[in-house]
């Protein structure tokens, strides 16, 4: 079966990313499709490199990264979403002319549209939210 | 016509959070992508659909206008429940988006129906 999956969550204030990371990693075992992971609202704030995380804690974002690198996975980020919180990739930096770009490298800055593909490219969405 | 139609759900009164904002945005999108979308507002989401919101003074954006515009989007599809409309002493006519009023068994219906539901 090929999944889509919807993040809406905060990373710090609940456990639903790290339950759609473990729903990613028992589908991809068991042999299923993540077409996409769509990054949208409150959980996009975790995704600048200029986030630190305890030593003693999991980082769920290089979690996601490694598992993108071993199962090819499409981590799009919501833009409008991503510009309003201060996440930004190379070319937004210049567009807004700001100082830095922080999106972490291995995530995608793309529109809505993407979300649209993956419903109806996908036989299952599922939504991670608060 | 995309050959999947899709549910969104409005759950949180407006002002509060950033989630009625976000699925609307969803709606737009999906419906530029030829994706049939109904909308549906239970229990405090129907609170976002009320005339008079006077958004100036909390300086916020006030969402009623997109949704006012929703039919130029070919969004047409959008449901309240008769239950939720009698707990808030509401009728359709107190809303400002022209609206169906359904029973709760119509809902079930309506989301045995629906290829798609998004509830963010």
């Amino acid at each position: 079966m090929i999944f889509s999956l919807l993040i809406y969550a905060s990373q710090n204030s609940g456990q639903a990313e790290q339950t759609a990371l473990r729903f990613s990693r028992s589908a991809l075992a068991q042999g299923h499709k993540i077409h996409r992971v769509f990054f949208y609202g409150e959980t996009v704030s975790a995704l600048s490199n200029l986030k630190i995380t305890p030593r003693d804690e999991i980082d769920i974002t290089r979690q996601w990264l490694d598992l993108a690198a071993d199962d090819d996975l499409d981590l799009v980020v919501c833009i409008s979403a991503a510009v309003r919180r201060g996440v930004l990739n190379q070319q937004e930096c210049d567009r807004h002319n700001r100082s830095a770009a922080n999106l972490a490298a291995g995530f995608n800055l793309s529109g809505l549209g993407q979300l649209a593909d993956a419903i109806l490219s996908s036989d299952r969405l599922l939504t991670f939210g608060n | 016509m995309a050959d999947k139609n899709l549910l969104l759900i409005f759950r949180n009164p407006p002002f509060a959070d950033s989630s009625n904002r976000d699925t609307l945005d969803i709606a737009l999108a999906c419906s530029a992508f030829d994706i049939p979308v109904s909308l549906i507002f239970l229990h405090d989401g129907i609170l976002q659909l009320t005339r008079g919101q006077q958004s100036k003074s909390l300086q916020q954006k006030n969402l009623l206008n997109t949704f006012n515009a929703l039919a130029m989007y070919d969004i047409n599809q959008l449901f309240v429940l008769q239950s939720d409309l009698q707990r808030f002493e509401l009728t359709t006519a107190d809303l400002s988006v022209d609206c169906q009023a359904i029973s709760d068994s119509k809902m079930a219906q309506l989301l045995r129906q629906s290829d798609r539901v998004i509830n963010l």
